[in-house]
């Protein structure tokens, strides 16, 4: 197989280096982190860390991370994708404006987006007030949770869209047009299976942020065992309590699940770009 | 079906891209619109495909003596090839044929063995059958744009509109895709329109040529009518290389520097300047004067390869450079070399009066 050398011969030199600075970079400031932790479990023995990892509290905020983040990315799936389509395709004023307001997630502290989502959304707040003669509990229940998780993802999904927006062809739609397909049709079967391995990438970020994600959390999600208590604060409580043990064990299953399901998107997303190819 | 268009104009805010244009393109017609970037030709076919709204309440587009003006792209029945191609990446060859099948209607959408038959027919006409379920991406430039223009067919199109479609292609798969573009469009006789800056390739392809420039037609006409009697400066100068002499009126008579050309009519006062244009190919080149009505040349350089080797020249006179080209068994009967003298002629010297303005611009 002399096809499948490894290095490329190429005016820039440096494959070595760069490959060997990568590798020594990831190690140092990742996996040497990440060994340590399951080290660290490994001192507990089977029996107590499955007990850990296992109790019913414990399973409990794995199903509430796990599915506020799953059901905030794809909020930000589809409203993340209206921005950055208004964005590219149309031009109005204050679209700058708008287009650094996508930002102010990324920069904000979470913990000061935590208190004004708080601020907004409590029994007593702007939005909340209003929510709660209709029954919605919006502050303090797993809605809420849900709504932290999708402000701080929003960014993900419309910065890896709008690359991808620009770069799709006007004369595509045309085409379609042109064949019969009306404006469904189009973006059924033309748009968006052109940006799926973009909006795909941006749903993983997304989700992968919300699944990491505590400080806007704690503020708006009230703790309460059982209802609305995030892993992430599972595991600071474990701290707090000097459990290093039982902090690392669920942090062990954490990582397991998000690099899982990381890993089967990015397979997706690879799959989908494959397919589409360069050029064309 | 015959495409009518009747005093269209075209306006990007302040900017006019079409004039007032009026043009018939007969039924089965292959159609070249000629001309420079920027003169129009594209926004003109874009209208006509209703791609793009013409200026409100000017004039009128007419598919066989119908009014189209209301109809949507995709109403028009309009085959549409893109430069780029614009093909959908994510489809194989195959889906990227069957999509304007497949997005018909239900109660018009064929069976699905219908449509596979009518989809690998056309990749047989295309040439591609066997590259049904490769990706765009696979494929070569002349390759994409045979697929685009199999989908573009696939819908049984009235009229065929194709938009630089050799444009983005290297010279010899353009010259290739554009004969058999023509023997295509011989079996298939499809209303055709296409856009192309290439004069060589509007002369070859169409049964009929329409120049422009800046947003007017300056020309319509078979490409020998385009080609042995243009209009005006314009459309001369664009079709091909050219050799410019300046002279004078008198008598009736067009005088260049000791050539005299006869005027048809008496089209212009005594004094009046005139400008003679003469293509290099009937610049006449001797090593001995036979006439008066010759002028002197040293030769500046030889281009000696191809059909048609060609000759720079600079007249002694006024040291205006001149471009000739000989046939090959001339080259090599006269022998000539680098800075020998000779002596050359015009023949079929076109003669526009100046003060016309020459727009042309690269």
């Amino acid at each position: 197989m002399k096809n499948l050398r490894l290095k490329q011969p190429s005016v820039l030199p440096g494959f070595s280096l760069t490959l060997g600075y990568t590798v020594f970079y990831l190690s140092l400031i990742v996996l040497l982190p990440l060994s340590a932790l399951f080290l660290r479990t490994t001192a507990m023995g089977w029996e107590a860390f499955w007990a850990t990892v296992t109790d019913p509290r414990v399973v409990a905020s794995y199903r509430l991370t796990f599915g506020a983040s799953l059901v905030g990315a794809l909020i930000n799936a589809v409203f993340g994708f209206i921005a950055a389509w208004t964005l590219v395709r149309y031009s109005f004023p204050g679209k700058k404006l708008i287009d650094a307001l996508i930002d102010l997630p990324f920069a904000l502290p979470t913990a000061v987006s935590g208190i004004a989502l708080t601020a907004i959304y409590a029994p007593n707040g702007w939005l909340g007030q209003h929510l709660e003669p209709l029954g919605i509990k919006a502050a303090f229940s797993p809605l809420g949770v849900t709504i932290a998780l999708t402000f701080i993802g929003l960014p993900f999904v419309v910065r890896t869209l709008q690359p991808a927006l620009e770069e799709l062809d006007p004369a595509v739609e045309e085409a379609a047009a042109s064949l019969g397909a009306d404006r469904v049709q189009t973006f059924v079967r033309v748009i968006l299976p052109a940006l799926l391995p973009a909006l795909l990438t941006g749903f993983a970020l997304s989700f992968a942020r919300a699944l990491g994600e505590y400080g806007s959390v704690v503020f708006i999600s009230g703790n309460m065992p059982m209802r609305t208590e995030i892993t992430a604060l599972l595991i600071i409580a474990k701290l707090e309590q000097y459990d290093y043990a039982g902090a690392t064990a669920i942090a062990v299953v954490m990582l397991i699940a998000s690099f899982t399901i990381l890993l089967g998107i990015n397979l997706l997303q690879w799959w989908s770009s494959r397919r589409l190819g360069t050029g064309a | 079906m015959s495409i009518e268009v009747r005093n269209l104009t075209k306006t990007f805010g302040s900017f006019t891209a079409l004039h007032d244009i009026s043009l018939t393109v007969p039924d089965g017609e292959l159609v070249a619109l000629l001309g420079p970037s920027g003169c129009g030709k594209t926004t003109l076919l874009r209208v006509i495909a209703g791609l793009e709204p013409p200026d409100p309440g000017s004039g009128a587009i007419l598919f066989h003596n119908q009014d189209v003006a209301n109809r949507q792209v995709g109403e028009r029945q309009v085959g549409f090839v893109f430069q780029h191609y614009a093909l959908f990446r994510h489809m194989t060859v195959f889906d990227n044929v069957a999509f304007g099948l497949q997005v018909k209607p239900r109660r018009e959408r064929r069976p699905k063995a219908e449509i596979r038959d009518r989809v690998m027919a056309l990749l047989r006409l295309v040439q591609l059958e066997s590259q049904a379920d490769r990706f765009p991406s696979q494929l070569s430039g002349g390759q994409r744009q045979r697929v685009a223009l199999a989908r573009a067919l696939a819908v049984e199109p009235k009229v065929l509109l194709l938009d630089e479609p050799f444009g983005a292609l290297d010279a010899k798969v353009r010259l290739e895709l554009r004969r058999w573009l023509r023997r295509l469009h011989d079996e298939i006789h499809v209303t055709s329109v296409f856009v192309t800056h290439d004069q060589e390739e509007a002369l070859e392809v169409a049964d009929k040529v329409v120049v422009m420039n800046q947003g007017r037609i300056e020309q319509i006409g078979t490409p020998q009518e385009i080609y042995d009697q243009p209009a005006n400066p314009f459309v001369y100068n664009f079709l091909g290389s050219v050799n410019l002499f300046h002279g004078r009126v008198h008598t009736g008579h067009a005088h260049f520097d000791g050539i005299r050309v006869d005027l048809p009519a008496p089209s212009a006062a005594d004094d009046h300047e005139v400008v003679g244009y003469v293509r290099p190919h009937d610049i006449e080149v001797e090593r001995t004067r036979s006439s008066v009505e010759e002028i002197e040349a040293v030769i500046v350089h030889i281009h000696g390869a191809g059909g048609m080797p060609r000759l720079e020249l600079e007249r002694l006179d006024n040291h205006e450079r001149i471009e000739a080209e000989l046939t090959r068994d001339r080259f090599r009967e006269l022998a000539l070399q680098t800075g020998e003298r000779v002596f050359i002629r015009p023949r079929n010297l076109r003669v526009f009066v100046e003060g016309q303005h020459l727009d042309y611009q690269i």
